[in-house]
């Protein structure tokens, strides 16, 4: 009672202190840091840029800000010698407990401050995607744990040292090494969570929950290290090691830090959020499991229950095969590290299973005989948190399981089969999934998901068929349009939350511009499956890709901002449109990538494509002022650079030097320079009609496996023309 | 006063907050001349005095809130106290404060000098270039001006009340996300991106509009008249 | 040197009124005692001496002139202690009085600073770092500020605060030695500091002067008003003041001022205490 009678006028007095203001003021204003200097959140999307960026800087300044105050504030005492007086009548080690929970109460004032005033800034910045939950979420854990944990720590400094410049030395050591040496860790950065991706129109709880996971590990582990700080506040004038001896006296003190910190080290060790796969990506063993002998897979089928509150999954898989070898066989199934398999079944016959400790890309293998019957119905049972790849611990947030969205990838959706043939090529396949009724189920496939039932508990079961061993699934809260086009339906999967940015940037006109563009100009799309392609909107992925009747358009393409960048197009529809090109140029026909530098890339032919439909929608002025003009306006600013005009200067520059400059060059060159040059082809080969005959044949080429890319050289020798032909004046 | 003016910067210069706000200087000044500066500014080299004019301009908010630092040397509660044992000792007030002001005018100089040092370093190292005479003009129409408006704003405002110099150090940031007219360029920085574009001529010489030189003088006069000001003036001018 | 403190008022802006009317003539060589309950005003005369302060009513003359035109003139004769002050921490003790050497304008501030040094006994920390000294220790190091260059004028607030009975003697010693020539100020709540070593007292309550004169003068005017009874024999009286209480084996024995003493009562030669004890609850009757 004492101890909660002294809190209040030591948080008073806190209160009264200016350095505790101006630490208070400073944290405030510190997440416009995010915006102007520290990003660590790269995607583009508008959460990323005006939310994770804010909330994470304003964690690392806000966090630093009170290690320091802490520090001060602990040392206060000592410099104005006011313990002499102080330790007379509270005993210093309670004193510590109040000074630390009227600093940490100082920090939840000041996040409380923080959200409050930047709420009607970030909103603003947002726009239409603004989500309250993921706001106070973002704040409160990017931003408002790395106070606690920074005061913990320089409080326990403090303790141990017991000396103001040693402590912050340390503490900027600590926060140091979490900025640097342990950035890319997602477990060790305890003040910069690893966050690399926001979601705008889909939920975002897995990355909160691998923060979270982070915040509460390191929490657990400095209170135990304060614990044990505490254990060293001297007394009665002794040294480190008497006071120490003197306070361990009272049993429970050492035993509650010795537990918070062997706590903290199995939060650390046993983790659920990401698995052990190989770190080495060059193996690929569980390709090389030998194909069982005389088995093949005549069916299989999967009833999955995603739990969206829990972001877990359990499931019930099924596989039909016929075993004519005679004999037991050993089938391989790649699972989800996270899951854990209750049972196995051959012809409702419990059988033995082990699941393997190695993992290699997100799965660990699934092994169990089959008896040797012909026909064999094997089940599995399986139930957990799908994890996600260590190799991509740092960019977590793809296996997002909640009531807006879900995205299960092959062995995270139901076993996924290794080593059994199909039965006449062919993998039938028969999907259940049972979600809330607002969502939408879309296989990433040429699969068409049906309502099976509704069910009374406001879940609905969906049911999909298709082919292959593994498979991929969207389902989210999404709005979808049928696009017609010439001899195509694009069935247009987007976001409910993006439906604004959606119809203001005038999607549905765009993708029936492009695809009947692209259509009739190259040719159709090699991904498109009969007359049906399913264009998904992603949650933040790093890119789109495809599959046969299915292409994914990830949303950081289609944000407020990316619509609003001049150098894709000038208004948010020319945008999309360039987005929409990428599917015929960047993933219909793949460019290496390796050397990003390079000015032949998907974005030459994409924003010359993209100023074809814009002349052809708009008019020639408008393309020529808005599209030619500009990329001209940039050319001329590339060949008056320095560095372009001195390249000497470059080469003068470390390597790595070189790299970022010519990275940063490179941009004018893919963007504004290459399409110069095909314009330029397009007139020396004679016109339109004869760049789009020879754009077709590229298009519809003969690809080569080994190396299925297109070329500069491809386009050159397509148009007759050497490099020297297309020199810019 | 030779003896005040070196005890006042062994007070300011000794000490591990001017090693630390040294250190941070250097490395955010490191960072602006790798990120920023290398580039170039404007198609001009990153030796140009354009672009170490917009190195400098970025270096601005640290020296200004290192400037006011420097200040709460003279302002804090704690130098108040010792201020009833100057205050009964016959040195003339002007001649005290002229000693203690160019104390930390020297102590700013000091960091601004490590600036050009840093990116002389920088330019030596990475370009080989060292004809540094032609930056002199650029550093000193850059600096100067705006750390004497700091020195005298700041002194003024610390003799009031010693925080507001902790608000007065967040000034440059708000001219960051101000439109300013083109005269106070060198403020915001968009003056050195901005006018040798304007210039039209490949790699212009060093020149600065009348506004610009105009500006820049106001800001030393303001600093000076500021510094000399006597706060009790103000105040009886309020009471009027 | 004369100081002429004549009808001096003193009014602080949020309307407190720390003198009044006040007429003082101190002329050197003197040890003048200030003596007075918290609050009284002392403070504020010193912080007036020193021209830290303007009066609000009245004027300060310096050998004739006003202090509001000399005080250029005063600040070069004058060493101040005052009660609450400061140091800078970051400089050695010699540093310190160099740097208030320079301020003072002394021509061989090094000679000057070793002897002040001596005599305030801080030769072994003279290197030492501010910051590291006692209290006691930075309690020397203003009073050896003060007496940096031999000012013709001292005025010390409190000056024996935090120092041993040692140092305290040492220091009463000091303060005489230096009032053989000077004028000396001392401001303190030690009246037997004043007593030991002062040769005038200044007493002041509420800001006005209640006495000025020697102490004998004082002692002089309490004659007949302290007086010694047992607390047994006491009945509840007013107007009697205790200044002390001893417990003996014959029960309590209580010493105690008052205008009338009370049959009971035993005279008692009075001291300085008793007599400066009459004075200010003579007053507050």
């Amino acid at each position: 009672m004492k101890r909660i009678r002294l809190f209040f006028p030591e948080l008073k007095r806190l209160l009264k202190s200016r350095l505790t203001w101006l630490i208070v003021l400073l944290t405030v204003i510190s997440p416009i840091t995010g915006l102007i200097l520290y990003k660590p959140a790269t995607a583009s999307t508008m959460l990323s840029m005006y939310l994770a960026n804010p909330a994470i800087a304003g964690g690392v300044v806000g966090g630093v800000l009170f290690g320091v105050l802490t520090v001060y504030e602990l040392d206060r005492s000592n410099r104005s010698r006011v313990n002499v007086l102080m330790d007379a009548v509270v005993s210093p080690l309670s004193m510590a407990l109040i000074r630390l929970t009227a600093l940490i109460a100082s920090a939840l004032i000041t996040l409380a401050l923080t959200i409050l005033i930047w709420l009607s800034i970030s909103w603003w910045r947002i726009g239409s995607v603004f989500s309250g939950v993921d706001y106070v979420l973002a704040y409160v854990l990017m931003m408002g744990l790395a106070l606690p944990l920074s005061i913990l720590a320089a409080a326990a400094f403090y303790q141990f040292t017991r000396r103001l410049d040693l402590s912050f030395v340390l503490f900027a050591a600590f926060a140091g090494l979490s900025l640097t040496v342990w950035a890319g860790n997602w477990q060790l950065c305890w003040l910069n969570p690893c966050v690399w991706a926001l979601s705008d129109d889909f939920s975002n709880f897995r990355i909160f929950r691998s923060v979270t996971y982070m915040r509460l590990t390191w929490l657990v582990a400095l209170s135990g290290i304060w614990s044990l700080s505490y254990l060293c506040i001297r007394r009665y004038g002794k040294d480190l090691f008497r006071s120490l001896i003197w306070n361990v006296r009272r049993i429970c003190r050492p035993i509650i830090a010795l537990l918070l910190v062997i706590c903290s080290g199995i939060a650390y060790a046993a983790q659920p959020m990401v698995d052990h796969s190989n770190p080495d990506q060059t193996v690929m063993s569980f390709y090389e499991v030998p194909y069982a002998q005389d088995v093949v897979c005549t069916n299989r089928s999967a009833q999955v229950l995603p739990d969206t509150a829990a972001g877990t999954v359990s499931g019930k898989a099924a596989y039909q095969f016929q075993n004519t070898s005679g004999t037991e066989q050993t089938i391989a199934f790649g699972i989800n590290p996270g899951y854990t398999v209750s049972s196995v079944q051959a012809n409702g016959v419990n059988i033995p299973f082990t699941v393997s400790d190695y993992q290699e890309y997100n799965e660990a293998m699934l092994e169990t005989s089959i008896p040797a019957e012909e026909q064999v119905e094997l089940v599995i049972e399986y139930r957990g948190f799908p994890q996600e790849d260590y190799n991509m611990s740092a960019l977590q947030g793809s296996a997002e399981i909640s009531k807006t969205y879900v995205c299960l990838q092959n062995a995270s959706l139901s076993p996924r089969l290794m080593n059994v043939l199909p039965d006449e090529g062919m993998y039938p396949t028969t999907i259940e999934i049972t979600l809330p009724d607002s969502m939408m189920v879309i296989p990433f496939g040429s699969g068409k998901a049906e309502i099976l039932a509704k069910n009374n508990d406001g879940t609905a079961t969906w049911q999909y068929e298709s082919n292959g061993t593994g498979g991929i699934l969207y389902a989210g809260d999404y709005i979808r349009e049928n696009i017609e086009t010439d001899g195509m339906t694009i069935e247009f999967y987007y976001g409910r939350r993006h439906q604004d940015v959606m119809e203001s940037a005038g999607a549905v006109d765009a993708v029936k511009s492009v695809v009947a563009y692209c259509t009739e100009h190259y040719g159709t799309l090699s991904f498109g499956s009969g007359d049906t392609l399913k264009l998904i909107q992603s949650r933040v992925s790093g890119g789109g890709y495809a599959t046969d009747g299915a292409s994914l358009l990830d949303e950081a393409d289609f944000t407020a901002s990316n619509l609003g960048d001049g150098s894709k197009g000038t208004v948010a529809g020319e945008v999309m449109i360039h987005e929409l090109v990428h599917q015929w140029w960047g993933l219909g026909n793949m460019f290496d990538s390796s050397d990003d530098t390079n000015p032949w890339s998907a974005e030459g032919l994409t924003v010359y494509t993209t100023y074809r439909i814009v002349k052809e929608l708009y008019g020639e002025s408008y393309a020529q002022e808005n599209y030619v003009k500009q990329w001209q306006q940039e050319v001329d600013d590339y060949y008056l650079n320095y560095y372009v005009r001195h390249p000497e200067a470059l080469e003068m520059l470390p390597s790595d030097k070189q790299l970022e400059i010519t990275g940063n060059l490179s941009y004018v060159r893919q963007y504004c320079e290459m399409p110069l040059k095909i314009l330029k082809a397009q007139q020396l080969v004679g016109g339109e009609e004869a760049m789009d005959q020879i754009l077709h044949d590229l298009f519809n080429r003969e690809l080569d496996p080994a190396y299925p890319y297109l070329t500069y050289q491809e386009f050159l020798d397509a148009c007759g023309l050497t490099e020297e032909d297309l020199n810019l004046d | 006063m030779i003896r005040i003016f070196q005890y006042e910067c062994k007070r300011l210069l000794w000490n591990k907050f001017f090693f630390g706000i040294l250190l941070i200087l250097l490395f955010y000044g490191w960072q602006v001349l790798n990120g920023v500066t290398i580039l170039g500014v404007s198609h001009t080299a990153p030796f140009s005095p354009w672009s170490f004019g917009d190195y400098l301009s970025r270096m601005i908010p640290l020296l200004w809130i290192g400037a006011l630092f420097f200040l709460t040397f003279f302002t804090s509660q704690k130098a108040q106290r010792v201020t009833i044992l100057t205050n009964a000792t016959p040195v003339p007030i002007k001649q005290y404060t002229f000693a203690r002001c160019a104390a930390a005018f020297a102590g700013t100089g000091l960091l601004c000098l490590a600036c050009l040092i840093e990116a002389a370093v920088f330019y030596g190292q990475y370009f080989g270039w060292y004809r540094w005479g032609q930056l002199l003009f650029p550093a000193l129409i850059t600096f100067i001006p705006p750390l004497i408006f700091a020195l005298g704003s700041g002194w003024l405002l610390g003799k009031y009340k010693s925080w507001l110099i902790y608000l007065w150090m967040l000034i440059p940031f708000l001219c960051m996300t101000l439109p300013l007219p083109n005269a106070f360029g060198i403020w915001n920085g968009s003056f050195f991106k901005e006018y040798p574009l304007s210039i039209e001529t490949m790699d212009p010489s060093f020149t600065l509009p009348i506004t610009v030189i105009i500006v820049q003088c106001i800001l030393v006069i303001l600093g000076i008249v500021l510094l000399v000001l006597d706060p009790r003036f103000l105040k009886k001018m309020a009471v009027k | 040197m004369e100081i002429n403190i004549r009808n001096v008022s003193m009014t602080y802006p949020n309307g407190k009124v720390a003198l009044k009317n006040l007429k003082l003539n101190l002329k050197a060589p003197s040890l003048i005692g200030l003596l007075g309950p918290n609050g009284a005003g002392k403070s504020t005369l010193m912080k007036l001496l020193v021209a830290a302060l303007m009066p609000t009513g009245g004027s300060v003359l310096v050998d004739g002139q006003p202090l509001a035109k000399t005080d250029r003139i005063l600040k070069e004769k004058l060493g101040y202690l005052p009660q609450d002050f400061g140091l800078f921490d970051e400089l050695t003790v010699s540093q310190f009085l160099d740097y208030m050497a320079a301020l003072k304008g002394l021509r061989d501030p090094k000679a000057a600073i070793r002897k002040t040094i001596e005599e305030v006994n801080l030769e072994e920390k003279a290197k030492a770092k501010i910051r590291t000294l006692s209290g006691g220790q930075r309690q020397r190091v203003g009073i050896a500020q003060a007496l940096l260059g031999n000012p013709s004028f001292l005025i010390f607030d409190e000056p024996t605060v935090g120092l041993d009975p040692e140092e305290r003697i040492h220091f009463r010693n000091l303060f005489s030695r230096t009032a053989q020539d000077r004028m000396v100020l001392l401001s303190t709540h030690i009246i037997e500091d004043v007593q030991s070593v002062c040769d005038q007292i200044v007493v002041i309550n509420h800001g006005k002067i209640l006495f000025t004169g020697t102490p004998e003068q004082l002692i002089k005017s309490a004659v007949g008003h302290v007086g010694v009874f047992w607390e047994k024999d006491a009945f509840q009286e007013q107007g009697l003041h205790i200044t002390a209480r001893v417990n003996t084996s014959q029960g309590i024995r209580c010493r105690a001022v008052a205008s009338k003493l009370p049959a009971y009562a035993k005279e008692e030669e009075p001291s300085l205490e008793d007599a400066y004890l009459y004075l200010i609850s003579k007053e507050g009757a």
